[in-house]
């Protein structure tokens, strides 16, 4: 094997377990710190369609834009959501400044030339952006449909700005080696090895968000599929002379995949657990009528009557039924 | 989240504007709010600055503006305001916080006169509410479809973020159906995703049975969580639950919400152990809406300043009312709020304490400006409401809600209570404390029947509506030998198992 090859391998793996380290840090996150989140105001799916909006037009808009506006706008985000995820963990002032000695250190870096450690800056920095982001999502209500819906469109996006066309390409190329360049790598240039930060974000969400929905088999599947996803991704492009593989065109339909299985999955199990209100179902059962009209009745049972319905409920209580009873009439 | 956020932005720049209301983005930014609550439980961060801006001076400036914009439109907008303003060769737009005790205030008589002079020529009328009149005749208050839609959305957003209401309470109505309060809370209740229920003034023995009966539908608490009541009428289910022997178990009440009349800490300490559910102070009235006020943990009535400018006057001079001096309630609501009954500087008639130097607040509601809690109306003996009720009240002789007629003599005032069991005892007891309490009373005469009293006395309680329900003797006697053996008894006579 040659030492270009194997620098490859090791740069390939490296990748993947940076990306595995990631999600493992968004869920240890998620698990154990609560993001600030706005007084009012959920995830919804109107929030999808405007993200859906600026991912499809921000690469093109980005395509156009002088570099320093780029490093400027990707620089304000870094700082913002690096505090936010952080300001849990250390406190709002210390986060404060730990994002901006993180973002401080980048552009330092950059200006220093020293491209090693630009790389592991950013790779820091984008750490964080996802993990911030993810959770972000996760803790204000983004919802399982949600998820499948954005990874829906983004597979669509994917295929056609990475498969078909350039536009990852050339965007990738624009922004590889700048401060805060979205991308997690473990190389630029010849031999890069690199994934979008979109990827990372969809890859960080959906064990969250699943999780969330439909509890924790579910999300420890979600990890699983996309590790496994991500091994025979990594092994596919080290193996072959593939040059961008566009993540989402798998992973997207497999989070759409595993979201309607897990859903057709408890609507079953809520069918299977029968009808609610029981109590009501036995009230109904016919009762001889007494001459005082109201009778409460506890696990099916009278306990107690009364002359109206309030009555018979304190009856009930008197009578040493502490939950609160059924309360109905005898039809008299 | 976009979404909620750009309405959020808007109602700021409402409230800093001091200009009209989206009300489509208020009715929605409440809507988010139940989601957010419905999904997480809590608001997020800094949810308590929506109701009001927390900075003392940007409130003075922007109380200064709202003051100056609503002068301004009263003045142009009603025959009433407008022939004042005429005769009195003042200009309205030279009016500011400082110069406005130029400004003549509005009695109660001049609005229930012709309440059509003061709705403003633009206005587009839609509902008529009307106080409950225990003085005399109701006065009639024309409100817009505006007022009532923002009205409901700001209470609904007060009733979520301070109130904690949610989606899973029941709310039980026991106020005057004539009252601005009664359409406004039942809007802003189901507003919340919290289910209403109109029980209303009914005989107390109905609304206890209301209130302890079990509802079992989805999504709710099995009984009714809250009650909205005023506190004569809470005093008479306090009495009804006493002697009927009811007990806190046998409800699932979780707040009581007084207003509208006196309520003394005795009568709440009583409710609240009779109910086992905490009891709310709060002030409000329906020519003043939505201006009303809430009383802390430490007794003192808080009158947010952002809903209409409050000012305490001397009843006698209408001069600022000294610290520690008695003073009645004067409030000119902001047609932010208001586009159809405008008033200015209207005498609401109840009285209370301006808060001496030495005693201003350091409770919860710090921030916002305390006075005394409401101490009714004002003798010309200087004796209040409250200092009668709450000598009346501290006896359980003394049945409730409490009745009496402060007499005027010329060697002072002499209190004729009603009592079920006058007796020398209770007298003295009475006087005693009385005397305690320096309250300048002549005599005490205590009456068996409130006809026997020399004067009418009214209580909101009186409001009384009819049903068809025939109440017995009390259950608790009838099942009395033996709770247990009388539950037995019935299950064996009905062989249901």
């Amino acid at each position: 094997m040659s030492a270009l090859m194997t620098e490859a391998v090791l740069r390939g793996l490296v990748l993947y377990l940076l990306i595995l380290l990631t999600m493992g840090v968004a869920a240890l996150y998620f698990a154990r710190a609560t993001m600030p989140r706005p007084p009012v105001g959920r995830f919804v799916w109107t929030d999808i369609w405007i993200m859906v909006v600026a991912l499809v037009a921000m690469p093109f808009a980005y395509m156009h834009m002088p570099t320093g506006v780029i490093v400027t706008i990707f620089g304000v985000v870094v700082f913002t959501v690096s505090q936010l995820v952080l300001s849990p963990v250390l406190g709002g002032r210390n986060a404060a400044l730990a994002a901006a000695l993180l973002c401080a250190a980048d552009v330092a870096a950059y200006f220093a030339q020293w491209p090693t450690a630009v790389l592991v800056v950013n790779d820091l920095t984008m750490i964080l952006l996802t993990v911030g982001v993810a959770n972000m999502w996760a803790q204000t209500g983004m919802r399982a449909a949600h998820v499948a819906g954005l990874a829906g469109a983004l597979t669509v996006y994917d295929a056609l700005a990475t498969g078909v066309s350039s536009l990852t390409a050339d965007f990738v190329s624009r922004v590889e080696g700048l401060p805060f360049a979205p991308i997690l790598a473990t190389g630029y240039g010849p031999v890069s090895s690199l994934a979008g930060l979109g990827d990372c974000l969809m890859l960080a969400v959906w064990p969250l968000v699943a999780a969330k929905a439909y509890g924790r088999t579910a999300g420890w599947w979600a990890a699983v599929v996309e590790g496994t996803l991500l091994l025979g991704l990594t092994l596919a492009v080290l193996l072959t002379d593939l040059e961008f593989v566009p993540l989402l065109l798998p992973l997207g339909p497999l989070i759409v995949g595993q979201h309607l299985f897990w859903r057709r999955r408890e609507r079953a199990r809520a069918l299977r657990a029968g009808p609610g209100r029981v109590e009501l179902a036995q009230a109904l059962e016919d009762l001889p009528a007494d001459a005082r009209s109201w009778v409460a009745l506890h696990e099916g049972a009278v306990v107690a009557t009364g002359s109206a319905p309030g009555t018979a409920r304190r009856a009930a209580r008197q009578a040493g039924v502490t939950a609160v009873p059924v309360v109905r009439g005898t039809g008299r | 989240m976009f979404g909620t956020a750009a309405r959020q932005m808007g109602y700021a720049w409402s409230m800093l504007a001091g200009r009209r209301f989206r009300v489509k983005d208020v009715t929605a930014l409440v809507e988010d709010l139940r989601a957010t609550l419905e999904e997480f439980g809590s608001p997020g961060e800094g949810a308590g600055e929506m109701l009001t801006a927390p900075d003392p001076e940007m409130q003075r400036d922007l109380a200064s503006r709202r003051l100056r914009r609503t002068v301004r439109l009263t003045a142009r907008d009603t025959p009433y305001y407008r022939r004042w303003f005429e005769q009195h060769g003042i200009d309205p737009g030279s009016i500011t916080l400082e110069s406005l005790a130029s400004i003549e205030p509005t009695t109660k008589a001049a609005l229930r006169d012709l309440p059509a002079a003061f709705v403003a020529d633009g206005a587009r009328p839609a509902v008529l509410a009307q106080t409950t009149g225990t003085t005399g005749v109701p006065t009639m208050v024309w409100f817009s479809r505006y007022e009532i839609d923002l009205m409901s959305g700001m209470s609904a957003l007060a009733l979520m973020l301070a109130g904690g209401l949610r989606s899973e309470h029941v709310w039980a109505n026991c106020i005057t159906s004539r009252s601005i309060a009664q359409i406004l809370i039942e809007r802003a209740a189901t507003m919340t995703g919290a289910a209403f229920v109109h029980v209303g003034l009914v005989d107390p023995r109905a609304t206890l049975d209301r209130l302890a009966v079990p509802l079992h539908v989805p999504g709710k608490r099995p009984q009714m969580t809250h009650l909205n009541t005023t506190a004569s009428y809470l005093a008479a289910l306090v009495q009804e639950a006493e002697r009927g022997g009811w007990d806190a178990k046998d409800f699932g009440l979780e707040e009581i919400h007084s207003g509208g009349e006196v309520l003394t800490d005795a009568l709440k300490e009583r409710a609240e152990a009779m109910f086992g559910a905490r009891v709310l102070d709060s002030y409000s009235m329906t020519e003043i809406a939505p201006v009303g006020g809430q009383v802390c943990g430490q007794g003192h009535l808080h009158l947010p300043t952002d809903q209409g400018h409050v000012e305490v006057l001397d009843p006698e001079t209408f001069q600022p009312a000294a610290p520690g001096a008695h003073g009645v309630l004067v409030v000119t609501p902001y047609t932010t709020y208001r586009d159809t009954t405008l008033l200015l500087r209207y005498v609401t008639g109840d009285i209370v304490k301006v808060l001496p130097e030495s005693e201003q607040p350091a409770c919860e509601l710090a921030a916002v400006p305390a006075t005394s809690r409401v101490l009714g109306r004002l003798s010309p003996s200087s004796v209040t409401t409250r200092d009668v009720l709450d000598l009346l009240q501290a006896e359980r002789e003394i049945p409730l809600p409490t009745r009496y007629v402060l007499e005027e003599t010329r060697s002072g005032p002499v209190l004729h209570a009603v009592t079920g069991n006058a007796s020398r005892a209770l007298v003295s007891r009475l006087e005693e404390r009385a005397a305690d309490l320096k309250l300048p009373l002549r005599g005490i005469e205590l009456v068996d029947d409130p006809a026997a009293l020399p004067g009418l006395c009214r209580v909101r309680a009186d409001l009384r509506e009819h049903t068809f329900e025939h109440f017995t003797a009390t259950e608790s006697a009838r099942t009395g030998k033996s709770a247990l053996r009388a539950a037995a008894e019935a299950v064996a006579e009905m062989g249901v198992r």
